[in-house]
């Protein structure tokens, strides 16, 4: 019997081919340039395979301000993350339980939702004068309370649905087995919304690690994160690209161990809608 | 441990009413039924018994002890849910055992208890699995060990059989008698299935939009229903109630209904009720077809339809044109449209108020 060419399945592998190539080019591009030294970078036509490991690039990332910048990022985001994460599973386990109280009715989760449907550019300006007057601009504290102010209605929202597929009688069966609520909270409730929380702070600390506006006008002198620093790799007229590479190079590794660790329970939260 | 007592309990959600003064004392080892449709507030109760919701009006005791506002977690009960509640990320051991790990037992001891209980229940096969890989009647028994495992002062089971399906249900029955006896436990039980009831309970109390309608020994109930309500629910399948006139005629007084005609004379209470309507109640199961001689009351009838219930039949049966339901307790085959003499005893006849539906026999 003749095998039969399954058409559609190859269109599909090519189709999938093509996207990560799509996809694969520019950070193999970037990881390339990373170890090029400032003029081979402009040369033409470029090298696409390295033929030498220079290191210069990385040497200078790690010996000056963007190893501080890489410091500072890893800061606000793990600390912003953790406190969005913290408060977004009380507030979420508080909408999803209690529901008719005036701090958690339909009308307060709208309200907290609201943030997160404006750009944050649109709230920036009235932000920045705000900790001027408080003379906190510049500070890890007004990052990471405005980077918390953003992730909680995220954090709130995912978990929330997390909170109302657990069953209420899963909670009340702990608390007949006499377990008092904060036990039933750390032996039932976190272990069964585990994938929500995981999920939550990917997408939390992701928010923060890709974010430059808010880096760039709340921090700046003494508290510079990498993605303010960035721009700022130049001499002169010239673009540092080579530099540029190498620090985005560091910056992707927190982020692709993020997304190793969480994949399957992302995968889900996308899958949910 | 002592009895429960239940005091003028009532409960609202919002303005909704959903136990309205209910009082209710269940004996210390008794099989007690709580039985209603659903949103009668079944559950309700047994939640407020559990501790799980606080009644606006009225206490609970349990003994002397007033435990209205004492928390689910001090008072000793067990609760099986619904849908079974189990832990779904702890193993089907760890999940019985959760009642004991606060009780400061060794492990070696929690091991014993739970083999003990779960091999009375025939679940010992699966205490290393996770809950979502057991059956569903396996899911209820690894709930129900969690409940005994725990020794509590009572058991509240919210329609656990409902979940299930008809083979096992009929499996279970007999299982939770025999457990009962077993562990001497005090049982309160919430169904909204009369067999539930008929078969294991030896209390009953019959719940209708949050009012009880009857509480009593079992089978007092379904002899004696206080109402129409009681009557039909309590009862497979579901009482005849055919509404008709008292007349006299001569001497006699007559239950007249359309083409049925009854002489009642011999209840004399029935006297007061001359031209107004009555509610009769006839059960299915005590209309005899065929062999009536000796019977109070002898009909033709004509055969409408055979339902065949498992080995049963439910006989639709037209009598000068009013339709009755009788049961037969084996297979029925007589083609529609054929005669058939039906009849039954004075004894089975219940009359009922049409205004309030209350039993005019009590």
């Amino acid at each position: 019997m003749r095998k039969k060419i399954n058409w559609g399945r190859g269109l599909g592998i090519t189709a999938l081919v093509v996207y990560g190539i799509f996809i694969l080019f520019p950070i193999y591009w970037t990881v390339n340039t990373s170890f090029k030294e400032i003029g081979d970078v402009y040369k033409v036509p470029p090298s696409f395979i390295p033929t030498r490991f220079i290191l210069d690039a990385y040497r200078f990332i790690f010996q000056g301000t963007g190893r501080v910048a890489l410091f500072n990022s890893l800061v606000v985001a793990a600390v912003s993350t953790a406190i969005a994460v913290v408060l977004g599973t009380m507030a979420s386990y508080a909408y999803s339980r209690y529901p008719f109280t005036p701090l958690t009715n339909e009308g307060a989760q709208f309200n907290l939702l609201t943030v997160r449907m404006f750009p944050p550019i649109a709230f920036l300006l009235p932000i920045f004068w705000m900790w001027k007057r408080f003379g906190l601009l510049d500070t890890y504290f007004a990052l990471i309370i405005t980077y918390t102010a953003f992730n909680l209605p995220l954090a709130v929202w995912l978990l929330k649905g997390f909170m109302d597929a657990l069953p209420r009688s899963i909670e009340e069966a702990s608390y007949v087995d006499g377990y008092s609520f904060w036990q039933t909270v750390r032996r039932v409730v976190l272990p069964l919304i585990g994938s929500g929380l995981a999920a939550t702070v990917a997408l939390c600390w992701i928010f923060i690690w890709n974010e430059f506006i808010i880096a760039y006008l709340l921090g700046g002198r003494n508290v510079i994160l990498y993605t303010a620093y960035l721009p700022s790799l130049r001499r002169g007229m010239r673009i540092m690209w080579n530099q540029i590479a190498a620090l985005s190079v560091l910056a992707i590794i927190p982020s692709i161990i993020i997304l190793v660790l969480f994949r399957k329970y992302l995968v889900k939260i996308y899958l949910r809608g | 441990m002592e009895e429960v007592r239940i005091q003028n309990v009532t409960k609202r959600f919002g303005k909704k009413v959903a136990l309205q003064e209910i009082s209710a004392r269940v004996p210390k080892g008794s099989f007690f039924c709580i039985l209603g449709e659903p949103g009668a507030g079944k559950t309700t109760l047994l939640r407020v018994i559990a501790g799980l919701e606080i009644p606006e009006e009225g206490e609970v005791f349990f003994g002397d002890q007033d435990v209205t506002l004492v928390p689910p977690q001090r008072r000793n009960v067990a609760f099986v849910f619904q849908d079974f509640a189990l832990y779904p990320h702890m193993s089907v051991f760890e999940n019985i055992a959760s009642p004991l790990r606060l009780k400061g037992l060794g492990e070696e001891a929690i091991r014993k208890k739970v083999l003990e209980v779960a091999s009375f229940l025939k679940i010992e096969k699966l205490l290393d699995r996770l809950p979502g890989f057991v059956s569903g009647g396996e899911r209820q028994r690894v709930a129900i060990a969690r409940a005994l495992v725990k020794e509590p002062t009572l058991c509240l089971f919210d329609e656990p059989l409902v979940n299930l399906d008809y083979k096992i249900r009929e499996d279970m029955r007999a299982q939770f008698k025999l457990m009962q006896r077993e562990f001497g436990q005090t049982i309160i039980f919430a169904t909204p299935d009369p067999i539930d009831a008929l078969s294991m309970a030896d209390i009953v109390l019959v719940l209708h939009e949050g009012r009880v309608q009857q509480l009593a020994n079992v089978w007092e109930a379904y002899r004696k229903p206080a109402n129409v309500f009681v009557g039909r629910y309590l009862g497979f399948p579901e009482m005849n109630i055919l509404e008709g006139r008292i007349v006299r005629s001569g001497e006699r007084l007559f239950w007249e209904s359309g083409g049925l005609r009854l002489d009642v004379s011999s209840w004399e209470f029935l006297k007061t009720y001359e031209g107004t309507t009555v509610l009769l109640g006839l059960r299915p199961e005590e209309i005899r077809l065929g062999g009536v001689d000796g019977l109070d009351f002898t009909f033709e009838a004509i055969v409408i339809l055979g339902e065949v219930v498992g080995s049963d039949t439910i006989v639709h049966l037209s009598v000068n044109g009013v339709t009755l339901r009788a049961f037969v307790p084996q297979i029925f085959r007589k083609p529609s449209g054929e005669k058939v003499s039906v009849g039954f005893r004075r004894e089975s006849l219940y009359f009922f108020s049409s205004a309030n539906g209350k039993n005019l026999l009590l």
